[in-house]
């Protein structure tokens, strides 16, 4: 269909070497996409949260975490929340948000308190998401 | 094609290594012209994981034939033959993949720790615009010049083609970002009426305009034919492309039929710039 002076292209066996390689790309691509939609199911995020230990920060206490959704789907707007509680009665809370935690994956982040973790009962643990 | 002798076979040539390169060299440029913004915008990322995997298949599988009808039209090079557009076509690919594979990592938008699915996922959606933009490369920065294309007179459907890739040239860009969707939500039902007619105004004048430097769309033609033959069917071709960028992008999710038709005409409304003015910008 494209015309102009000279006669149209063929292709070279260098061009082919690439165009191969550009085969195996799209390939591999649609492959991976359409197995992992086959083996890993669309289930609800399944978020693990797993604190780690509080460190002393300039004002007041750190503690990091690494959020894992072990679920076939994203959340979005993740909240993770941590309490330091003592029996019945809450010390302190902190919270944070994620944009998005996506499925399989792992985010870390860290919660600011004023008390000492240590001293007290120190839970974190994911709050609620949307779908994105 | 038609001008094809009888010794036209062996006229044929094939590219020069140095030439090959040079062609590839300007598909890099492209892709990276063409899905830079698009590499730069953090809701094109987290379509990557977002996205249901069938959704990114079908995707990639529309991008296919998308990418035969601009080698057809545009392209490394003049071609005649199917295997040598199909040559044409993976090697955009192979371009596109690589070009977003070390833009991502360079950002750190893909890192070794990501899980395959989010990695993969982040560098087919880039494939996509990329693979559009190493393909168009030619057309843009290559050695055809102005005269030379509009010797080549598409048909009434290559016409409506090149429409279709100007609207996807600059809905793509739109398309997965928030906005679309908070404009549409803004507008009522007025507005959008308002914005159709100007949609079909500026379109209609700018086929007519460019229409004029070369191509099918002639000056002989009246001017109820061009509107209703080029600029609503035109328009109509602009509203398909991008009902199906949004599709692809879930942007219609869970919307109703309103939502749904008043983010497509937002989003028809540069679509129609594009499409009219894709002789310009291809």
């Amino acid at each position: 269909m494209a015309e102009g002076s000279g006669p149209p292209e063929r292709t070279s066996a260098l061009e082919w070497v690439f165009a191969l390689l550009g085969a195996a790309i799209i390939a591999a691509t649609v492959g991976f996409m359409v197995r992992h939609g086959l083996t890993h199911p669309a289930t609800a995020p399944d978020v693990v949260v797993v604190p780690g230990p509080p460190t002393r920060v300039s004002q007041g206490y750190l503690v990091q975490f690494t959020a894992l959704n072990r679920g076939n789907s994203t959340a979005a707007n993740l909240t993770i929340k941590g309490s330091l509680t003592d029996g019945d009665r809450t010390i302190e809370t902190s919270e944070v948000t994620f944009d998005y935690l996506p499925q399989r994956a792992s985010r870390s982040g860290g919660l600011f308190f004023r008390e000492d973790p240590a001293r007290h009962k120190l839970s974190v643990t994911a709050g609620g998401y949307v779908t994105p | 094609m038609s001008s094809a002798t009888p010794a036209g076979a062996d006229r044929h040539s094939t590219p020069s290594t140095g030439k090959f390169f040079a062609g590839v060299g300007r598909a890099f440029a492209g892709a990276l012209l063409f899905a830079l913004p698009m590499l730069m915008t953090m809701e094109m990322w987290w379509l990557g994981f977002t996205l249901e995997p069938w959704r990114i298949v079908v995707m990639l599988l529309a991008m296919l034939p998308l990418l035969m009808g601009l080698s057809r039209f545009g392209g490394f090079r003049r071609t005649d033959r199917f295997r040598d557009d199909l040559a044409d076509v993976l090697v955009a690919i192979m371009v596109a993949a690589v070009a977003s594979t070390v833009v991502l990592f360079l950002f750190a938008v893909a890192t070794i720790d990501m899980p395959p699915r989010e990695i993969v996922g982040k560098i087919a959606i880039q494939m996509f615009p990329a693979s559009i933009g190493a393909m168009l490369a030619r057309s843009q920065m290559g050695e055809t010049s102005e005269s030379d294309r509009e010797e080549s007179e598409p048909s009434y459907l290559g016409e409506l083609f090149l429409m279709g890739v100007g609207a996807l040239y600059l809905s793509l860009n739109i398309a997965p970002t928030e906005e679309i969707v908070l404009i549409a939500l803004k507008m009522s039902v007025w507005h959008e009426v308002s914005l159709l007619g100007l949609s079909l105004v500026l379109m209609h004048g700018l086929v007519y305009s460019v229409g004029f430097k070369g191509g099918t769309i002639r000056g002989d033609r009246s001017f109820i034919e061009v509107f209703a033959r080029f600029t609503c069917v035109g328009y109509v071709v602009v509203a398909l492309v991008s009902l199906g960028v949004l599709w692809i992008f879930a942007q219609t999710g869970e919307s109703s039929l309103q939502e749904v038709l008043s983010t497509v005409i937002v989003m028809s409304f540069p679509g129609a710039i594009g499409a009219a003015a894709a002789r310009l910008v291809l």
